[in-house]
């Protein structure tokens, strides 16, 4: 007797603090998709990083709070230091995940994102793209169905020079199967990343323009 | 009962609503407001980031002991056990974390090529694009300031040091034949294909603890990983061929590639100065492997071998009469080196490394076989001690075993042999008081077996950060080297030749888009060996009697931004230098060094036809030279030399991998000055010595080639 009511009182405590994560969780991926601004990213990065640090077990607080690190490079103009630091910071995250998560298809997305970042110029272009592509393969491998690695694929080749072997017209391919993804896909688990299609949809934009 | 006790448990942390408001300001030393930092309890939710005041506020349930936490980017975590509940204000100062990627770097005396890091000058992919280096990695380097034109030679020459005193490392391994054999009267280049590294550090002095047996200078080259595509090369050059292959797999990869040169059809098509009876023609062999067995670790492995012939007729006095000089001879080298860490606090390299070489010099009638073993073992550990402190300590042992057997037709025959196993051991730290303040102290120690000589070698380097993209360095060391395998064949009576450096430096900016550097410096060099000439030939009375000094000024201005798409560099050194070693009589300027040397490259990408263009200028003073009929000892100067090289690369590409059609033409103008004069020993009939001019061996040079990725 004494056995069930203590389980039945574990259970309803966890069941208790796990909806405490997933409301917390998404209003966080919510705010953070709507944001422009880094210092917003920064302090939802932070928010994340507590959830991540309380919930030892979960790779997604982590995940969220390295793609804020990422996504704030997007706005405010950042400076080139201010941004390899951002990407530094989101690299020790993914690090950190990758030890004990490291089946995780969107682990591997957001390190290539992240690889495609640190391009500045032809040199680093040459080493980054290569890196990014192999991260993309074994996102690919982990799950085909990841409209992320399409996209990012698409995305790699677009920016590489044509000389390279890049270019619109070599990229549209992965462009329109990732936004046909992108389309068909709706999402089991509320807190899944979704990230990507209107990226891709611009870049397929610039393909036709391109044309 | 014991239900409800159960119950009343479990209803704690529900009940335990007690809140507790914790708040203040987060700042920095200097007391400004830092935005952004997170305030949390450890293991909770609970926490709040800082505003633009850096300010903050936030309510917890939590009760008990503890853990409040502050944690940004370029700061150290701030952390104190609290007790709750208890509403609590903070004043929090965030320390600088001494890590931060614009933390100061330690530069003095070092030139860095690399794709990452602030203290690089230069790119890998410079080597391929400066004209006058031909692919040479060495040719490359020469662009640098500190280092002596020497186009009649081909090797480094690094501020008033000789040949010799410059050491060539692989992935932390000795490389003791860097270079092609060298032959009198012609210049010859590295040995490494410059497409095996990744990165390229040049110390021109006051370099760390963990290298010894270099006077003047090191030359670091770290190779590339493991590969990530697999690839199939062919290169077509209008002096050679090459092929290439390779495979790469999940966790590792192989290269392999044999190659030829020839210069048979430069000396047909270009009036060489040499008057060749074989031109230069070689070949060779090279297997790269890599392998990572896990996150940390990566093995490598690097075998390459090489066999060259040449024959040519010299002239040996102003009699007319040529003798012939032939070089023919194998080199194999291998480096195997493994780097991994024990936990996250230490890391460390092992490797070994070996040079052989079997050489075949005939000079005239006479005949030279040389054989030589250089095998070095090295190990190094790095542990992060703390937060900005750093220690590496390590050693190697180099085993040399050198033998020459000189058979003279008409004169006694010689042979000459030693060996040796230094000993070496080293410990080094660096210290970063802050993010603006960094020292290195380091001492290094040797044992030669052959001389029986010990020395203890003492370093010091530290940088400042002065401005935010402006610091200055300096730094100081002693340098030994075990004296040269020439006369250790003949005695081993000899002790360490020494060097002291001393370097004050100033940078500004950063290499991506405009970077100034200076730095002034001054060696002095005791216990270089001297000798008179013996009745055959052969240096006599050799002791540690030389001593000399070099003090200079080397100027560095690279600028990638100012005009979009071109990036060029400008160097200046100026160097005063005398010494006494060798037969010198007296202390004078070497025969190779130009008080004042100029060099720019600049590169030009014309996107429309996908093509590089560069060019390369470099001015040189004259050079002093001997002349045995006067009274003053390298009291003549040369004519200021100067060379103006063009070159054009096209990119395009097969698939997906790209392709480089390549053109250089190398002294466009067709300056045939006199680099220097070479003695000669005998006097003729009225008891003047001749002397024989040293010129480029090609007046212009042009080198076309294809290199086909697929």
């Amino acid at each position: 007797m004494k056995t069930i009511i203590t389980l039945l009182f574990a259970a309803v405590t966890s069941a208790a603090f796990s909806s405490k994560y997933e409301e917390i969780m998404k209003s966080n991926i919510d705010k953070m998709y709507q944001t422009t601004s880094s210092d917003e990213l920064q302090s939802l990065a932070n928010q994340f990083e507590r959830i991540g640090n309380a919930e030892a077990g979960k790779w997604l607080p982590g995940y969220y709070a390295a793609y804020c690190f990422v996504r704030s490079t997007f706005f405010d103009d950042m400076e080139k230091d201010a941004k390899t630091a951002q990407l530094d910071k989101a690299q020790e995250l993914i690090d950190g995940l990758l030890k004990n998560h490291s089946n995780e298809s969107e682990l591997y997305a957001l390190q290539a994102l992240l690889y495609q970042l640190r391009i500045t110029d032809t040199a680093s272009g040459a080493r980054y793209s290569g890196k990014a592509g192999e991260a993309i393969a074994v996102a690919e491998k982990l799950n085909p169905e990841n409209p992320r690695v399409y996209y990012l694929r698409g995305s790699n080749t677009f920016h590489t020079p044509g000389f390279f072997g890049g270019g619109a017209e070599k990229a549209k391919p992965d462009l329109e199967k990732a936004a046909a993804m992108f389309a068909s896909q709706k999402p089991v688990d509320p807190l899944m990343p979704t990230w990507g299609a209107d990226h891709n949809q611009q870049l397929l934009n610039d393909c036709k323009t391109a044309e | 009962m014991k239900t409800i006790t159960t119950l009343f448990i479990f209803l704690i942390p529900y009940a335990a609503f007690s809140q507790s408001t914790i708040s203040g300001k987060v700042v920095d030393k200097g007391g400004k407001a830092i935005p952004g930092v997170n305030i949390f309890l450890e293991n909770t939710y609970d926490g709040a980031s800082s505003d633009d005041e850096g300010r903050f506020s936030f309510n917890t349930s939590e009760s008990g002991s503890q853990n409040l936490q502050a944690t940004f980017i370029g700061f150290k975590t701030w952390s104190e056990t609290i007790g709750l509940p208890n509403n609590l204000e903070f004043e929090i100062v965030l320390l600088e974390s001494v890590n931060t990627i614009d933390a100061v770097t330690i530069t003095a005396g070092s030139f860095t090529a690399e794709d990452e890091g602030r203290a690089s000058v230069m790119k890998p992919l410079d080597v391929y694009t400066t004209p006058s280096a031909v692919g040479d990695v060495m040719g490359a380097i020469r662009t640098m300031p500190g280092t002596q034109a020497s186009p009649d030679d081909g090797r480094l020459l690094v501020r008033g040091g000789d040949v010799y005193e410059t050491s060539t490392y692989i992935d932390g391994l000795v490389a003791a034949k860097p270079y092609y054999s060298k032959t009198p009267d012609v210049a010859t280049r590295g040995r490494f294909s410059p497409s095996l590294f990744s990165g390229v550090r040049f110390n021109t002095g006051g370099y760390s603890a963990e290298y010894g047996q270099a006077l003047s200078s090191v030359l670091i080259l770290n190779s590339t990983d493991v590969a990530e595509q697999d690839n199939t090369g062919i290169s077509l050059m209008s002096l050679g061929g090459e092929i290439n292959r390779t495979q790469s797999w999940t966790n590792s990869s192989l290269m392999l590639s044999g190659g030829f040169y020839d210069f048979k059809l430069y000396d047909k098509i270009f009036n060489s100065s040499i008057n060749w009876v074989k031109p230069v023609n070689s070949v060779n062999g090279t297997a790269v492997y890599r392998l990572k067995p896990r996150q940390s670790g990566l093995f490598k492995a690097y075998v390459t071998t090489d066999y060259s012939d040449l024959s040519y007729n010299i002239p040996t006095g102003n009699d007319g009469t040529d003798i012939l000089l032939s070089n023919k001879g194998t080199t194999v080298y291998s480096n195997f080196s493994y780097r991994d860490c024990l936990g996250e606090k230490t890391c460390y390299r092992v490797g070994v490394s070996s040079t052989f070489q079997d050489n075949q010099t005939g000079l005239g009638a006479d005949d030279i076989n040389t054989r030589e073993w250089n095998i070095e073992t090295r190990f190094a550990v790095v542990h992060d001690i703390s937060e900005g402190v750093k220690l590496t300590w390590g050693g190697n042992e180099t085993s040399r075993s050198y033998r020459q057997n000189y058979r003279s037709t008409n004169g006694p025959n010689y042979l000459g042999e030693f060996n040796d196993h230094l000993g070496g051991v080293f410990v080094e730290s660096e210290i970063k008081f802050s993010k603006n303040l960094a020292i290195r102290p380091g001492l290094r120690s040797e044992y030669s077996p052959v001389i029986d000589g010990w020395n203890l070698a003492p370093r010091f380097a530290i940088a400042l950060k002065t401005g935010e993209e402006a610091q200055l360095s300096a730094a100081w060391g002693m340098y030994h080297q075990t004296p040269q395998a020439d006369y250790l064949k003949l005695t081993t009576n000899l002790n360490f030749e020494k060097a002291m450096h001393y370097i004050l430096g100033y940078q500004f900016g950063n290499v991506s888009e405009r970077l100034f550097r200076a730095e002034a410096y001054y060696k002095n060099y005791d216990g270089l060996v001297t000798y008179s000439s013996g009745e055959n030939g052969l240096p006599e009375n050799l002791e540690n009697n030389g001593n000399g000094y070099a003090g200079g000024l080397d100027v560095f201005w690279r600028d990638q931004k100012s005009v979009r798409g071109l990036d060029y560099w400008i160097t200046y050194s100026y160097i005063d230098t005398k010494r006494k070693y060798k037969y010198y009589p007296e202390q004078a300027t070497p025969e190779f060094i130009s008080n004042h040397t100029l060099s720019f490259v600049g590169k030009y990408w014309l996107s429309k036809i996908s093509t590089q263009v560069g060019v390369s200028y470099t001015v040189a003073s004259g050079r002093p030279y001997n002349d045995p009929n006067s009274t003053v000892f390298n009291g003549e100067q040369t004519k200021a030399y100067s060379d103006l090289s063009l070159n054009f690369s096209h990119v395009f590409y097969i698939g997906s991998q790209y392709s480089v059609l390549y053109c250089s033409v190398n002294n466009l103008l067709g300056n045939d000055n006199i680099l220097s004069y070479r003695p000669t020993e005998i006097a003729d009939a009225q008891g003047n010595y001749a002397q024989v001019p040293v010129k480029r061996d090609l007046k212009r040079m042009v080198f076309v080639g294809l290199f086909l990725n697929f």
